[in-house]
């Protein structure tokens, strides 16, 4: 990264640095005084939830946490959601990364749980880090056991309760993808390809959304949640307001503080263009 | 404010990397030179888990062809010097071939073919007509292109490139404010820490 | 041998791949798996090699007598946490410290370096994002669509917002995802099969 800019002054002398806490006033402000505003839940959303909602005590899930920490503060809160909804299903689960940061999450969010009854190996296992980005997702897939043979906490896989039974990722009902990039619901997808029997259900960060659209309309992945927001709507549509939902205040103003400088800048830059031309 | 030392240090960090928004300073080379230790050192502990687990850990059971990838990825430290770089080409070359096929065999089916029969939908709503003519526009823009000879189909084809460019323009307006939402989540995450975790300003 | 042998590893490997994929033979089934499960440990040595590499460069730095003395002190940084991380986590991938390091450390700076964009982007929004033609205006109308949809501040107040913002991600940008995701497997499968059939040799 090179040196930032001097530049103090805007056009029209706003300068930088009134931007910059015109940004933290934004955001900084409504989480002070919260509003509390009730959050609407989109359609991909509530899909997702439903097709867990049909999953029964006892069903095995894979999740893939695939974000590092770059992209923790988008992801993570719609993993607490998620996890949490599986949890009170007694819905067991098994975990992989194929993100080397994304591998402290799962321990976070099984620690939490451990101390509220779950037994590890039971309910949940973690299955670790594994390389290869695609290529592992590939191995995974065709054989669990073999291509992650210990786990997190260096025991043999098949010594586990949970991973009686599991072979494959078609031995699960339902594939959740978190990812923060590569790999992501498109490698998901392509992995998955020959495992119809499994449903893919994605929480991403916002930033790449838009592309996962084609595969909800074509139904090959089941639900959305996108960004912080998708986990606020999560949250919501599980009775609940959590911690993506109290950063939501500051969300909209901040999305309304660009929205202005968007339209004070085009309006600025429009009217002296005209008094140029005059 | 909070007592904890690991807070303290977290905050610390956070305030040297913002400084960068100021000018490039020492307290941010301090916040980047820790966060590419402790990254590279992260990084580092799960890859040997890795190479414990399915490398040394399978010889060590009696899987002894595992010595061939074992020896394929001793092959890549030859990468770290020029006169030896050579013999890092063959692992880089397996890893090509295999990711390569990987990604062709789920791209067939998933990208293409299921993609394309998504694609046939009836014409009898407004979002089915936007949703085969902005597929079909933007497929022309990137396939098709003929110089303009005042024909018909030249015209027609360059008129459905120009419409796929439009329909392009609004994803990536969708796009930006996507952006904006993710850069938004992660700067609402650090003020709060810093407010909440480390000053106490919010209750 | 230089060239030829690592291009017909890249030619067979991938033939072995494609070939489980179209037809269920045991033996090229086997060598498939044998193949995907070899591909996680070279990527794992892959990661290694990319640290030691690291490493050495910043001790290079260390034992250069002209290099300054602040960039030596980043070095130190870099070398001393990387020593702490790697050691701690070899030894537990469970140890208090190893967890404390990313926690404290990793975590923080990885949301702060990220969350720095923002800043950037209010002010690029009020210097540079111009509505001079039909196809920007497209793109800020878009932009400012979806980002008034997904604000619960403004939907409280003008519900409609939401479902438009549904709309734009739900119809002309998925139309054009798409289409991009369309000509990106065309070309990603020409470009995979020139690796496959060793046309294309630029990983050597």
């Amino acid at each position: 990264m090179g040196a930032a800019p001097n530049d103090n002054t805007g056009k029209k002398g706003i300068s930088r640095q009134f931007m910059y806490l015109l940004t933290v006033l934004a955001i900084l402000l409504p989480l002070v005084f919260p509003v509390g505003m009730p959050v609407s839940v989109t359609p991909w959303v509530e899909k997702g939830y439903q097709h867990v909602e049909k999953l029964n005590p006892g069903d095995k899930v894979l999740i893939s946490f695939d974000y590092s920490a770059s992209g923790a503060a988008d992801i993570h809160p719609a993993a607490e959601a998620i996890f949490k909804h599986l949890m009170d299903k007694d819905v067991k689960v098994i975990t992989v990364a194929f993100v080397a940061e994304g591998n402290r999450f799962p321990g976070m969010l099984m620690s939490a749980w451990e101390e509220q009854g779950k037994v590890y190996g039971e309910d949940f296992i973690h299955l670790g880090f594994l390389s290869g980005h695609e290529t592992g997702l590939a191995a995974l897939f065709a054989d669990i056991p073999g291509a992650a043979p210990v786990d997190s906490r260096g025991n043999p896989v098949t010594s586990y309760p949970i991973m009686d039974g599991v072979k494959t990722v078609a031995d699960c009902k339902m594939f959740i993808g978190l990812s923060g990039g590569n790999p992501g619901p498109q490698q998901y997808v392509r992995q998955l390809e020959p495992y119809q029997g499994v449903e893919i259900f994605t929480a991403c960060t916002a930033a790449i959304a838009p592309t996962v659209e084609p595969y909800l309309a074509s139904g090959q992945i089941v639900g959305l949640v996108g960004g912080l927001k998708g986990a606020a709507e999560y949250e919501t549509v599980m009775g609940y307001a959590g911690k993506a939902s109290a950063n939501m205040d500051a969300q909209s103003f901040a999305h309304l503080l660009v929205i202005g400088f968007i339209v004070a800048g085009n309006i600025i830059h429009f009217t002296s263009k005209k008094n140029e031309g005059n | 404010m909070s007592t904890d030392l690991g807070i303290w240090l977290s905050a610390l960090l956070s305030l040297a990397a913002f400084s960068f928004l100021i000018k490039e300073n020492k307290f941010y080379n301090i916040a980047e030179s820790a966060f590419i230790g402790v990254g590279t050192g992260y990084a580092f502990v799960m890859a040997w888990s890795n190479i414990q687990s399915k490398g040394f850990g399978q010889i060590a059971q009696g899987d002894y062809l595992t010595i061939v990838p074992v020896l394929l990825g001793l092959c890549l430290f030859g990468k770290m010097s020029k006169s030896t770089a050579w013999i890092g080409r063959y692992p880089a070359a397996m890893l090509m071939g295999m990711g390569s096929a990987i990604a062709i065999r789920g791209a067939v089916q998933s990208e293409l073919v299921r993609q394309i029969a998504a694609t046939c939908v009836p014409l009898n709503s407004v979002n089915n007509i936007i949703v085969v003519v902005g597929t079909l526009a933007t497929v022309s823009y990137f396939l098709f292109s003929m110089k303009s000879t005042g024909s018909q189909l030249s015209g027609g084809i360059n008129a459905l490139s120009k419409l796929g460019r439009w329909v392009m323009m609004v994803s990536f307006g969708a796009a930006f404010a996507n952006a904006t939402m993710q850069r938004c989540a992660q700067l609402i995450d650090r003020l709060r820490f810093l407010f909440e975790e480390w000053i106490y300003l919010i209750r | 041998m230089r060239t030829e042998v690592p291009v017909a590893i890249a030619v067979i490997s991938g033939f072995i791949i494609l070939i489980a994929h179209f037809f269920n033979i045991a033996p090229i089934q086997a060598a498939a798996t044998h193949l995907q499960d070899w591909g996680i440990l070279i990527a794992a040595f892959a990661i290694v090699v990319s640290a030691a590499n690291l490493l050495m460069v910043h001790i290079g730095r260390l034992s250069n007598q002209r290099e300054e003395a602040w960039k030596k002190v980043n070095s130190v940084i870099v070398i001393g946490l990387f020593l702490a991380t790697a050691v701690t986590g070899v030894i537990s991938r469970d140890h208090h410290v190893f967890n404390w390091l990313y926690d404290r450390i990793m975590l923080p700076l990885g949301v702060t370096f990220v969350s720095m964009n923002m800043f950037y982007l209010v002010t690029a929004a009020f210097r540079a994002f111009r509505a001079q033609s039909l196809e920007a205006s497209l793109l800020l109308g878009a932009g400012i669509i979806v980002l008034l949809g997904n604000a619960p501040v403004v939907e409280a107040f003008v519900p409609w917002f939401s479902k438009a913002a549904t709309w734009v991600m739900g119809a002309p940008n998925m139309a054009a995802q798409r289409g991009l995701m369309i000509g990106a497997a065309i070309g990603a499968v020409q470009t995979g099969l020139r690796v496959i059939c060793g046309l294309d040799r630029s990983y050597l």
